[in-house]
């Protein structure tokens, strides 16, 4: 079993160089068991660093989905999906080291950010995705 | 016939001691061969990483088959990236380093390679070690992994790349999980992510506190070091939890890149990921810079701690209801503070839903509602992620011995050793806070009447965790410990429980626990003991000092004897990192003992 794992899990990491945008997204849920399969199981997990054998990451498979197929990136809807609880504090705050690092992928370093702070409820409104609060981000930018 | 084997065995090693001398060190600790009787043995266990038939155990053969492999031209190769070179670039650099790669390839024309070094832009390495948080059992040993540095460490987190080592995971069965984790049952590799999802995982979902070491690699060292990293895409390693977990092969990874800084030793131990970081620290010219990122619950109190009478019951409230209550009578500096608190306590005390739940519930509204507050004041917060450092203080070594004399009922000498990690009397340091984690402790007594030694105790784990309740929170400290015992010259497993609060007076805690202690010999019932009562605790911390007195009065259930109390005390004085002196008097009903031991850490 652990032999034909290891032909699975090589065979795809150095086969795959890009991989999109994963269904799971690129936040905690894809790479924490937390909430899947039951108290102990969780806690052995995070006690031995588990993780799933279907993660297959390696150096080459894409980083778990959070890269741009096109420019092998963290792209900045993964990135709002991997940060989004610290960045909707730091858009609130008018500043901080997340939206800064957002500012970096989407190359406006100098942006006024209390506009962002100003237009907080609009980006963060009930029910918006990563990529709903990335295209009001943009768009006021 | 013996002294013919023996011979054997002495010819064996002086073959292999001559071959070791011709073989360069870092070759052998790139490809992770370590020494056996017989010769040398990769760690690494997937046979396609090496290009030799026998190149798992014999590095000369598997130096000569990469150099003759490395020099098939490009254009035997459908696809550039299948070309060894292009797989294994870190092993080509290096062979090319020491003048063994007489034809010459561009390792730039590996397309997958050269992105991949692109897309890392690496600047500089640093060992990251997420430390202990006992609130979580999972989170006690800490971890290790690396992180790849954009720019200056400072300001490029969130932009830049982690390296993780884990266990791949093939079993959903708990028990299977355990024991296979143990054992070798899995494989572990590392894997490169966004350095913001560790960083999440750890410092805000698990609140850990992140110190980073950040190495003093050259830009050669550096060079090395991505192209090793891109030969780890096929390495695979027995995974073994105690021995060669994360904090191994992280030392292991630095150590192959520079092998003069003697950062690893083969030997046969469990490996603490803290020991791993001592090195790091107090070897001259390895780390170039300390950081520390305080949890998010150490930031929130922080924060709380601020406050004052009347922002700190508008937070307590606002959490109660999950509802922002009012803050006309607070200047601005003043609400900014409390909607701070309340933000950052709900991310603390709320991460699964903050961070996991797929849908809207009411802990996100009410976030919403207080930051949607927040973005209307205008004034900056006080913050603090991430601090530089001079120091690194790990208060003491995890491993303990003790020795001392007893004098009471049986008078004699105590010999005791523990493997790991550290108790609640012990030097904190920048690491360790209210909790004890301790494990395989040993007791042994010398009995100065009988003469003779006696097994007293192993105790498999002592995990203990002190919460004060305070205004917020209130949270339950507990205790455990289990184990084998010798009472009555019977040696069987015995397991002590205890929950309840705790509260934190400056220096002193005071904590009330039910507390159940357990002694079951199987086959001699006269001798099983099932105690349940109450055992106040009293914890006194002062500079070097620290004391812990217990007080417990129980009722014995087996055999129904009431009013059993136990006294016992312990107090400690740290002479330095190294070792502890201490004073332990007991007392079992009419029955006292007083032991005086002194404690060397290593």
């Amino acid at each position: 079993m652990k032999k034909l794992l290891a032909v699975a899990v090589l065979c795809l990491s150095t086969s795959s160089v890009f991989a999109a945008h994963g269904p799971a997204g690129c936040g905690l849920g894809s790479v924490l068991f937390e909430g899947k399969e039951g108290t102990m199981f969780n806690v052995l997990a995070a006690t031995f660093n588990g993780s799933s054998a279907n993660q297959t990451f390696g150096m080459s498979s894409g980083t778990l989905g959070c890269e741009d197929a096109a420019t092998a990136k963290v792209s900045s809807v993964s990135f709002i999906e991997g940060n989004e609880v610290a960045l909707s504090n730091d858009i609130a705050r008018g500043e901080g080291e997340t939206l800064t690092a957002y500012l970096n992928i989407v190359k406006k370093q100098n942006a006024n950010t209390k506009i962002l702070q100003k237009n907080f409820s609009v980006i963060f409104a009930k029910g918006n995705t990563a990529k709903d609060i990335d295209s009001k981000i943009k768009g006021l930018l | 016939m013996g002294a013919n084997f023996f011979g054997l065995l002495i010819l064996l090693l002086l073959m292999n001691t001559a071959k070791a001398n011709e073989l360069p060190v870092q070759w052998l600790k790139l490809m992770r061969y370590n020494k056996t009787i017989f010769g040398y043995k990769s760690e690494v266990d997937y046979p396609k990483y090496f290009l030799a038939k026998d190149g798992q155990s014999n590095p000369q053969s598997e130096m000569n088959a990469s150099i003759e492999k490395f020099a098939t031209p490009f254009s035997q190769y459908k696809d550039i990236n299948q070309h060894p070179a292009c797989l294994m670039p870190g092993r080509y650099l290096y062979l090319d380093r020491i003048g063994k790669i007489k034809k010459k390839i561009d390792i730039n024309k590996c397309k997958d390679f050269k992105v991949f070094k692109e897309k890392l832009e690496l600047n500089s390495v640093s060992v990251i070690f997420s430390s202990y948080y006992i609130n979580k059992p999972a989170s006690a040993f800490g971890h290790t992994f690396l992180k790849l540095n954009k720019e200056d460490p400072m300001t490029s987190d969130l932009n830049s790349y982690g390296v993780d080592f884990s266990a791949k995971v093939t079993t959903k069965n708990p028990i299977a999980y355990g024991v296979m984790g143990i054992l070798g049952g899995f494989y572990g590799q590392f894997s490169l992510l966004p350095y913001f999802l560790k960083l999440r995982e750890y410092n805000d979902f698990e609140s850990r506190d992140l110190w980073e070491f950040e190495l003093n690699f050259e830009r050669e060292d550096l060079d090395l070091f991505v192209a090793h990293l891109w030969d780890m895409n096929l390495a695979l390693f027995d995974y073994y939890y105690f021995t060669e977990n994360c904090s191994y092969h992280v030392q292991r990874f630095v150590d192959a890149i520079r092998p003069d800084w003697n950062l690893w030793q083969e030997m046969y131990d469990i490996t603490i990921p803290i020991d791993t970081l001592i090195p790091l620290v107090e070897k001259s010219g390895v780390t170039k810079g300390i950081y520390f990122r305080p949890s998010l619950y150490k930031r929130t109190q922080m924060q709380l701690n601020e406050l004052n009478q009347s922002q700190k019951k508008i937070v307590k409230d606002s959490i109660d209801d999950l509802k922002l209550k009012e803050l006309n009578d607070l200047t601005e500096s003043e609400k900014i503070m409390t909607l701070d608190s309340i933000i950052d306590f709900i991310d603390y005390k709320f991460p699964q839903k903050m961070h996991l739940a797929t849908t809207n519930n009411e802990i996100k509204d009410f976030k919403r509602e207080v930051l949607g507050a927040r973005s209307q004041l205008s004034q900056s917060s006080i913050k603090i992620n991430k601090i530089k450092r001079q120091d690194f203080n790990h208060a003491h070594d995890s491993r303990k011995f003790r020795f001392g004399y007893r004098n009471g009922n049986q008078s004699g000498y105590e010999f005791k050793h523990r493997f790991a990690l550290h108790n609640i009397l012990e030097p904190q340091g920048d690491i360790y806070s209210n909790f004890s984690l301790e494990m395989g402790k040993t007791s042994l007594f010398y009995n100065q009447e009988l003469q003779k030694f006696i097994f007293e105790e192993f105790e498999v784990a002592h995990v203990e965790a002190l919460r004060p309740l305070n205004y917020l929170e209130k949270r339950i400290s507990w205790n455990f410990n289990f184990g084998l015992r010798n009472r009555y010259e019977i040696t069987a497993p015995y397991l002590n429980v205890g929950i309840g609060p705790s509260l934190q007076f400056q220096n002193h805690n005071f904590s009330l626990f039910a507390q159940s202690e357990n002694d079951h010999p199987f086959n001699e019932r006269r001798y099983q003991q099932s105690l349940l009562g109450l055992n106040f605790q009293w914890i006194f911390r002062y500079k070097k000092f620290a004391m812990k007195a217990n007080y417990k009065k129980f009722k014995e259930l087996v055999f129904g004897v009431n009013n059993i109390e136990i006294i016992t005390s312990d107090l400690s004085y740290a002479l330095d990192k190294s070792s502890q002196l201490a004073i332990s008097p007991t007392r079992l009903n009419n029955d006292s003992t007083t032991s005086a031991l002194i404690s060397f850490y290593y």
